[in-house]
């Protein structure tokens, strides 16, 4: 009676937890993310840098390249792609001079070119006037504001100067770009891919680059990874079982732990970070195969004394252990990685623990011998000496954040040609974020920083050049109204005297421009009172403005991830021998020594054999301390002499490292390197382990 | 005027190699037009400017070089030369090229065409269609010629009115 109510119990709290976990996960309504360099900085760094803040730009743009071989196809191509796109979903970002003429217009002798700026500052009034001459007659001349407001056409010379004609010609294909910005969902990428394939055809061809392009594809292929993986391990481990255990209730109980344990993990992490990485949830997907270990375990037992529950404790403690380590690097994927698989594994251990002691499980129909002959054991010492002897040295450490993401080859080709269109010097994009305490101030240091960047003839794109602070609008009106007083008399023939006089007489004028009505303009303004200015230089510019900040955000995240590797390099010989050290104080020492070696050796297997080729980054490393709590979880059991733990290990083994070998061919570098070095690692150490017993 | 605009204007410049009022479509139109062929001549331009005292006339000399760009040289009040060839009219230089090439697509997307033939004489009025890049600043453009084109006139929305005269040196 008592028995039957613990058990009800036992039931009823699984129950409620599974509803919590469901319910919680269903109105939690935190987004998945797809922003790479948001994932993997550091926390510490991500909230304070302007890394981020850039990055979320960027994450937003899109770019839309047209090539025809007929150009006026082209431009007709472009109209009306651009007039296909929904507006509710994308915002066009593209220059448009048009938007700001009305505020040029309201006070046109505040805006001159910096070449014009130059003459005026040098009182080279001749060569002022002569050009102004010029475009009074110049055929193709246009004033802007009119000859009676701007007899020099200095606003149609500043407007020219910002010309940001994106069109161009390459081995006769003519290239032209559309700038969009996302507005919300990457799923919206989808239309504009639909909309590309109705308007590319015979000779034209339309290219779509930017982040948001990549994430759309990067998400499609990772829900498909996601269901493949899930089906492969779930068949898997459905066939081994059914040649052991020839029992489709076991097959209900293991399925019903790991959706607990899968649902657990990510109720909580879920729960814990405002977003929750797409990398998390495809790592996720290993759940299965490490939560279907403890039932293994549990299954293949004969007797569940209190010696298998401590193993049972032991092995999920160290596996828990070993994920907890991730926490202590403070980069956010790792950590949602970490919780989201240590709440998982704590989940299926109390399945276990609570559920499976109610069910009668039939004993395994059959083991296998998981001895290996002596001469295979040779043959794997031997070859695992052999690798690390030639591995071990070969190392080569590449920390590139390009080298944790692989983009498809049409979007490799787009982004080059991007490049090609936007960068043909293939000088090096440079940004430069740039504080201030409002947009006056931003604008005001962005033009001394101007004035560097003029001196060093590098070419830039900032906010300041289509919006002049009021400082330099005040500057250039003064400048206008001294060539006035001395040379605007030479244009009696054209002006009235009323009209000179007007123009000699009139006062600054100043209004304050609403950024929200220029989108593209809007692109330049950052968080916190910050902009970001682009130049092109193959060097750094020296600056030294404590208020402008270089910022490269591959060179930056690039830099983190070597420092990280660095210090993980530093610390893994300690983290091996306070292993050593545990072993020794819990075990005889000749046990101690069996258990530490195969674990020693695996690591330098995996890593030489990796080395040998592939070059290794951080997240080789961190694996290495997962294969820890994988292998010393293996070691406890290993431990116990009978047929079944034997067999349990084996197929404990199998499931593990098969979710690993399956994850190891995602399209992101990150978790391919994290999931074969365990794939590796794991085998390595079932083998060796083997070796020792 | 919009700088879009100007590129128009100069669309109808590149016809300089070489036009009873009924509306007509672009391909219908260039069967009636001559070829474009290298012109070299003297030019005569006269602006009449919203707001001005007196028209800005100025005369010089022209240059066509089919595949290539146009190029003013003026003479009179000053000296400048302006090439349509290089990057920085890129633009202009391009519509200049296509209709070199005879791309007219464009013509048909953007204006309404008004052709009109008297005696040798003919008549070609582009005005903007609705809609269209230049129909906010452009009203008209207006090509005169027989064999070649004799004069262009260019009126914007704003007033603005400038009469170009072709002749042959």
């Amino acid at each position: 009676m008592v028995y039957g109510k613990i058990k009800f119990a036992k039931i009823l709290i699984v129950a409620l937890l599974m509803l919590i976990f469901v319910f919680g996960i269903i109105f939690n309504k935190n987004q998945v993310q797809y922003n790479l360099v948001k994932a993997i900085l550091p926390s510490s760094i991500s909230e304070t840098s302007n890394i981020t803040a850039l990055s979320d730009i960027t994450s937003k743009t899109i770019h839309v390249i047209f090539e025809d071989e007929d150009e006026d196809n082209l431009e007709e191509i472009k109209d009306n792609f651009a007039s296909e796109i929904d507006t509710a979903d994308f915002e066009i970002t593209e220059y448009s001079p048009e938007k700001l003429l009305e505020y040029y217009l309201s006070q046109s002798s505040n805006f001159i070119s910096p070449n014009t700026r130059e003459l005026l500052k040098d009182k080279d009034y001749e060569i002022v006037h002569h050009q102004a001459l010029e475009r009074l007659y110049n055929p193709g001349g246009f004033q802007i504001a009119g000859v009676d407001k701007d007899p020099y056409s200095f606003l149609s010379d500043f407007v020219l100067s910002n010309n940001r004609d994106k069109k161009s010609t390459i081995d006769n294909k003519n290239y032209d770009i559309l700038d969009l910005k996302l507005r919300q969902n990457t799923d919206r990428v989808k239309d504009l891919i639909l909309l590309r394939k109705n308007f590319e055809g015979e000779g034209t061809k339309i290219y779509l680059t930017g982040t948001p392009v990549h994430t759309y594809y990067t998400s499609t292929s990772a829900n498909l990874t996601v269901n493949v993986i899930c089906a492969l391990i779930t068949l898997l481990i459905v066939g081994l079982t059914w040649v052991y255990f020839k029992n489709l209730k076991i097959l209900l109980f293991i399925g019903l732990s790991i959706i607990f344990g899968f649902l657990g993990g990510f109720f909580v992490a879920k729960a814990t970070f405002l977003n929750f990485h797409i990398i998390t949830v495809l790592f996720g997907v290993t759940l299965i195969g490490i939560g279907v270990d403890y039932s293994i375990h549990y299954l293949f037992s004969a007797e569940r004394d209190k010696n298998f529950y401590k193993n049972l404790t032991l092995s999920m403690l160290s596996t828990a252990l070993a994920f907890s380590l991730l926490f202590f690097l403070k980069i956010e994927v790792m950590s949602q990685i970490a919780l989201f698989t240590i709440s998982g594994l704590i989940c299926v251990y109390l399945f276990i623990l609570l559920i499976y002691p109610c069910v009668d499980f039939p004993p395994p129909q059959k083991t296998f011998n998981t001895d290996l002959a002596k001469k295979f054991k040779i043959s794997v010492l031997t070859i695992c000496l052999v690798v690390t002897g030639f591995g071990v040295f070969h190392h080569h450490f590449d920390d590139n954040l390009s080298a944790l993401y692989t983009p498809k080859k049409e979007l490799k080709e787009g982004e080059a040609l991007y490049l090609k269109l936007t960068n043909p010097n293939d000088l090096k994009a440079r940004f430069l974020t740039v504080k201030g305490d409002n947009l006056e101030d931003i604008l005001t240091k962005e033009e001394e920083i101007s004035g560097i960047f003029d001196n060093n003839m590098v070419n830039y794109l900032s906010l300041s050049k289509f919006l002049p602070s009021e400082k330099r609008q005040r500057e250039n009106f003064e400048l206008v109204k001294s060539l006035y007083n001395n040379d605007l008399s030479s244009f009696g023939d054209i002006l009235t005297s009323g009209q000179i006089s007007a123009l000699k007489n009139q006062e600054f004028n100043f209004k304050e421009f609403n950024l929200n009505e220029a989108p593209y303009l809007k692109n330049f303004v950052l968080k916190d009172n910050t902009s970001f200015m682009m130049y092109y230089s193959s060097d750094k510019i020296s600056l030294n403005k404590d208020f402008a900040l270089e910022t490269d955000i591959q060179g930056d995240v690039s830099d983190y991830l070597k420092h990280y590797r660095v210090k993980l390099l530093k610390l893994l010989p300690a983290v091996y021998f306070l292993l050593f050290v545990l072993f020794f104080a819990f075990y005889e020492k000749k046990r101690a020594v069996k258990m530490f070696l195969p674990i020693l050796l695996s690591s330098l297997f995996t890593i030489s054999l990796l080395s040998l080729f592939f070059e290794l980054n951080l997240f080789h490393l961190l694996a290495l301390l997962l294969v820890l709590g994988f292998t010393v979880d293996y070691s406890l059991f290993s431990s116990q002499k009978s047929e079944n733990t034997k067999n349990a290990i084996l197929l404990a083994g199998i499931t593990t490292s098969a979710s690993f070998l399956l994850l190891s061919f995602s399209g992101f570098a990150l978790l391919s390197s994290l999931s074969l070095t365990l794939f590796i690692g794991i085998l390595s150490s079932y083998f060796l382990i083997k070796v020792f017993e | 005027m919009k700088f879009k605009t100007a590129c128009c204007v100069f669309f109808f410049i590149a016809f300089l190699g070489t036009a009873n009022a009924q509306k007509i479509s672009s391909s219908e139109l260039f069967n009636k037009l001559p070829e474009i062929e290298d012109r070299e001549c003297s030019f005569k331009q006269e602006k009449i400017l919203k707001n001005i005292q007196k028209p800005l006339v100025s005369n010089g000399n022209f240059k066509l070089v089919k595949g290539e760009g146009v190029y003013f040289e003026t003479v009179y009040p000053i000296k400048s030369t302006v090439s349509y060839t290089n990057k920085e009219y890129k633009q202009i230089n391009d519509i200049i090229l296509a209709v070199s090439n005879r791309k007219y697509s464009r013509l048909d997307r953007e204006f309404s065409l008004d052709y009109s033939k008297n005696k040798n004489v003919w008549t070609l009025k582009l005005e903007p269609r609705e809609g269209s890049k230049a129909f906010k600043y452009l009203d008209f453009i207006e090509l005169t010629g027989s064999e070649k084109i004799d004069k262009t006139v260019i009126v914007t929305k704003d007033g603005s009115k400038t009469t170009q005269w072709f002749m042959e040196k």
